[in-house]
């Protein structure tokens, strides 16, 4: 076993900050090609209760990834139809799924109360003690940098985001690329929620996400769009929440509550002390061909 | 001209139609920007497309080049039928390439990038970076670019950025080059670069559509011009048998219009508007404008000369309010009114014609009648206790809109759907209908046709002969020339020299204007 307590504390850190990366994830595909994602934290929901329910109902893991994957799909074509093919304001859509996602999977999860009051098996630690979803959350990042900044279709992705009307021109059909990009961020939020149900807390709740998809537009936000910072970011936030499970566990004299403050003060402090970021040029518009 | 009758002789020789539209409609909203047009395009010729604001030129272009859909209408390119699923991918694979007014290129992303970007497909995983830039390279040697390929497309000029915009369309593999009013955004220089470097493409076979609303640039390089207006294809004739008065005549449909009747100064004018000392400083605490004094009598016009720049618009800002000098006072009739908010000075009477019409002059989302009444929509009678009553700004609304002759569908239609010229007027009316004493009018005409110039110049004229002090900051000499009583020239803010009407000498303001002090 590695005894360094840094280590210990990054280890920690990681596992805290994967269901975040996920979403980070998704969250650069979609506003890399111009779409904002507020409805991240609803996917997150979404997928965090299909894993479970994929879980249990199917009787292995598999069966949770596939749920999740499926949850992941359906929640990316309603946000992209919406914002994209319709299209309507991107925030207040996001805005308005999460709200729908909140109410929709506390009553499924009382709808299958009974089965789901188990928690599911324990997914064994791949290397380090780290689990397969904070490996993969990793290896995804560095994708993720490689694809959007040194291929032809991330350049095309980002050209999208940046300027469609210059990625029309060009011949891109903007419609499509923000409905697939919309689509590719949702499973990602989804596996987002899969790493915090099945990967960590191994059990759902309602709003067992607990604003987690905002932390990771924050820490998007932080990292300037780019895979690589906002990795960064993430793991600072993962740190504050591994800090707040311990002061809980160690309880220093203080009231549990206060520790589980800190992550949420800890993004306020970050974003803003970041100072103003520049992001995808159009991020946010959208897009209506005359 | 030997030289002409040869380039001529083989644009017809290329006797070849690249481009078929016909019958072409479209309409925005209620305004039909094309009704039936008809154009046909040659392999090897340069085409003038030339109409005033609003004739439908760039719509046109726009819908050849897929960007617009057409409502009815044939497309033929390379006589092969395209009017279904027409788009910009299908019209680059068709060898069609269009640089736009407003250049799309991507200002975070490289040169090369912003090049290559186009021709890479979904699949391209590993694109080879290395040999596109060597192919580019090879393309610039020829036509004879200069660009960096891996600088950001942000910090070049924008003659440069035009010269990526069509190595991207050539790179792409165009045959076709569109070209939307390409020298509004040019020096002269980088003007005449350009259209050597069109000749060449017509050298090598290239077609190329100039879309313009300088008649004298589409006379120097096209070999037919096109005509359009109000939305109709109105003639196209070969550029021998024609000359500018011709085309200008089926531009707006009647005979050249004189100039505006030069109106006499006022006899012994009183002074309506002083600024005494002014001095602005911006951030870094660099002064843009340096302790500047003049005042306006009632009755004239006061221009102010000087390239963009030198602090011209500043002061107007400083004289309106949205800005706080460092030092100075500004007078109203007398009043000082340094410390007023900008609405205490628009009730003591100015107006304001501010020089980007979309920022500061209108709403563009808002109606035609809720910007007339804007400023005034809390007075009497447009409100009551605080109500606004839409009977009584409806009315003005109706009358403004038929004494300023705005050409709009109604009052009720967003100013965004006007062309530039009529949204221009409702900024006129909105600033002349609140009977100012004094007016500040920046840039007035920038960006217009002529006939809707002709129409601002002479208001501000009339303006000016009912006894209002104006104030006319323009980069335009003629405009200066034609309408000004007086004229300062302001370089490096600082004023740096006067003329009266009388003593105008033409060399020495160009050489004040460029920073010569006067010996």
């Amino acid at each position: 076993m590695i005894e360094s307590w840094w280590v210990d504390l990054l280890l920690a850190a990681l596992r805290a900050a994967t269901p975040l990366i996920f979403c980070a994830l998704g969250i650069l595909v979609a506003e890399r090609a111009g779409v904002l994602h507020i409805g991240v934290e609803g996917v997150m929901l979404a997928g965090a209760l299909a894993a479970i329910i994929g879980t249990v109902l199917g009787g292995n893991p598999w069966a949770g990834m596939l749920a999740t994957i499926a949850a992941g799909i359906i929640a990316g074509i309603i946000l992209a139809f919406i914002s994209v093919s319709l299209p309507t304001n991107q925030v207040v859509i996001g805005i308005a799924f999460n709200l729908v996602s909140l109410g929709v999977t506390s009553f499924l999860f009382r709808l299958l109360a009974k089965q789901l009051q188990v928690l599911v098996p324990a997914i064994p630690p791949l290397l380090f003690g780290l689990s397969p979803f904070a490996l993969a959350a990793i290896v995804l990042i560095v994708v993720m940098w490689w694809f959007l900044f040194w291929t032809g279709p991330g350049l095309k992705l980002r050209s999208v985001g940046e300027n469609t009307h210059a990625a029309h021109a060009s011949g891109i059909n903007v419609v499509y690329v923000r409905f697939a990009a919309l689509i590719i961020a949702s499973v990602l939020a989804a596996l987002g929620g899969a790493a915090l149900t099945m990967g960590w807390v191994r059990s759902f709740t309602d709003n067992v996400t607990l604003g987690r998809g905002f932390i990771a537009l924050a820490a998007v936000y932080f990292g300037r769009w780019n895979p690589l910072l906002a990795l960064s970011a993430c793991l600072i936030f993962g740190a504050g929440e591994a800090l707040a499970f311990r002061g809980q566990g160690t309880g220093a004299g203080l009231n549990p509550h206060y520790y589980l403050m800190l992550p949420y003060i800890l993004t306020l402090l970050v974003v803003g002390l970041a100072g103003m970021a520049r992001g995808p040029g159009d991020a946010g518009k959208p897009y209506l061909r005359r | 001209m030997a030289g002409g009758t040869v380039r001529a002789a083989k644009a017809v020789m290329h006797n070849k139609h690249v481009v078929n539209m016909e019958a072409i409609t479209k309409t925005f909203g209620i305004v039909r920007a094309l009704d039936k047009v008809t154009f046909v395009l040659d392999a090897g010729e340069i085409r003038g497309l030339v109409g005033e604001n609003g004739a439908g030129k760039t719509t046109l272009m726009n819908i050849l080049y897929g960007m617009y859909q057409p409502d009815d209408g044939n497309i033929r390119v390379w006589n092969e039928d395209v009017s279904r699923n027409w788009s910009p991918r299908l019209a680059i694979a068709k060898g069609i390439g269009m640089i736009h007014q407003h250049f799309s290129l991507i200002s975070n992303h490289t040169v090369l990038e912003n090049i290559v970007m186009p021709t890479l497909k979904w699949g391209d995983i590993v694109p080879q970076w290395k040999r596109f830039a060597s192919q580019i390279e090879t393309l610039c040697g020829e036509y004879g670019f200069k660009v960096k390929l891996h600088e950001r497309s942000e910090v070049l000029s924008v003659g440069e950025r035009q010269q990526v915009e069509i190595l991207k369309a050539l790179y792409q593999g165009a045959r076709v080059l569109i070209m939307d009013e390409p020298t509004g955004v040019l020096t002269p220089q980088q003007a005449k670069s350009l259209f050597e470097l069109l000749l060449r493409a017509r050298e090598r076979g290239h077609s190329v559509v100039l879309v313009t609303h300088k008649l004298n640039e589409a006379m120097a390089i096209s070999d037919r011009i096109t005509v359009l207006r109000g939305g109709k294809h109105i003639a196209t004739v070969e550029k021998r048998s024609t000359n500018p008065q011709e085309i200008a005549k089926m531009m707006v449909d009647r005979e050249w219009i004189s100039p505006v009747m030069r109106n006499q100064p006022p006899a012994r004018p009183q002074f309506v508007m002083e600024v005494d000392g002014v001095t602005i400083e911006e951030k870094h605490r660099e002064p843009v404008v340096e302790n500047i004094s003049l005042s306006i009598g009632a009755g004239e016009i006061l221009g102010v000369a000087g390239v963009a720049g030198n602090g011209q618009m500043e002061l107007a800002e400083v004289i309106v309010g949205l800005k706080k000098p460092k030092s100075g006072r500004i007078f109203i009739g007398g009043k000082n009114v340094t410390r007023w908010s900008i609405r205490n000075r628009r009730r003591a009477g100015l107006g304001y014609i501010p020089e980007d019409r979309h920022t500061h002059g209108v709403i563009t989302e808002m109606t035609v009648g809720e910007n007339l009444v804007l400023d005034c929509v809390e007075n009497p009678p447009y409100s009551q206790w605080g109500i606004t009553r839409p009977w009584a700004i409806d009315k003005w609304a109706k009358e403004a809109v038929q004494s300023y002759g705005i050409k709009t569908p109604g009052i009720n239609v967003p100013v965004a759907n006007l062309s530039g010229g009529n949204q221009q007027k409702v900024v006129l009316a909105k600033a002349l209908s609140m009977n100012p004493k004094i007016l500040v009018a920046c840039q007035p005409t920038r960006g217009l046709d002529f006939s809707a110039t002709e129409y601002v110049r002479k208001k501000i004229v009339e303006c000016a002969e009912s006894g209002v002090a104006i104030c006319l900051i323009s980069s335009d000499l003629d405009e200066l020339l034609e309408l000004s009583h007086r004229i300062v020239v302001m370089f490096q803010g600082k004023i740096v020299g006067e003329f009266s009407r009388e003593g105008l000498n033409l060399d020495q303001l160009g050489l004040l204007m460029a920073g010569h002090r006067s010996g």
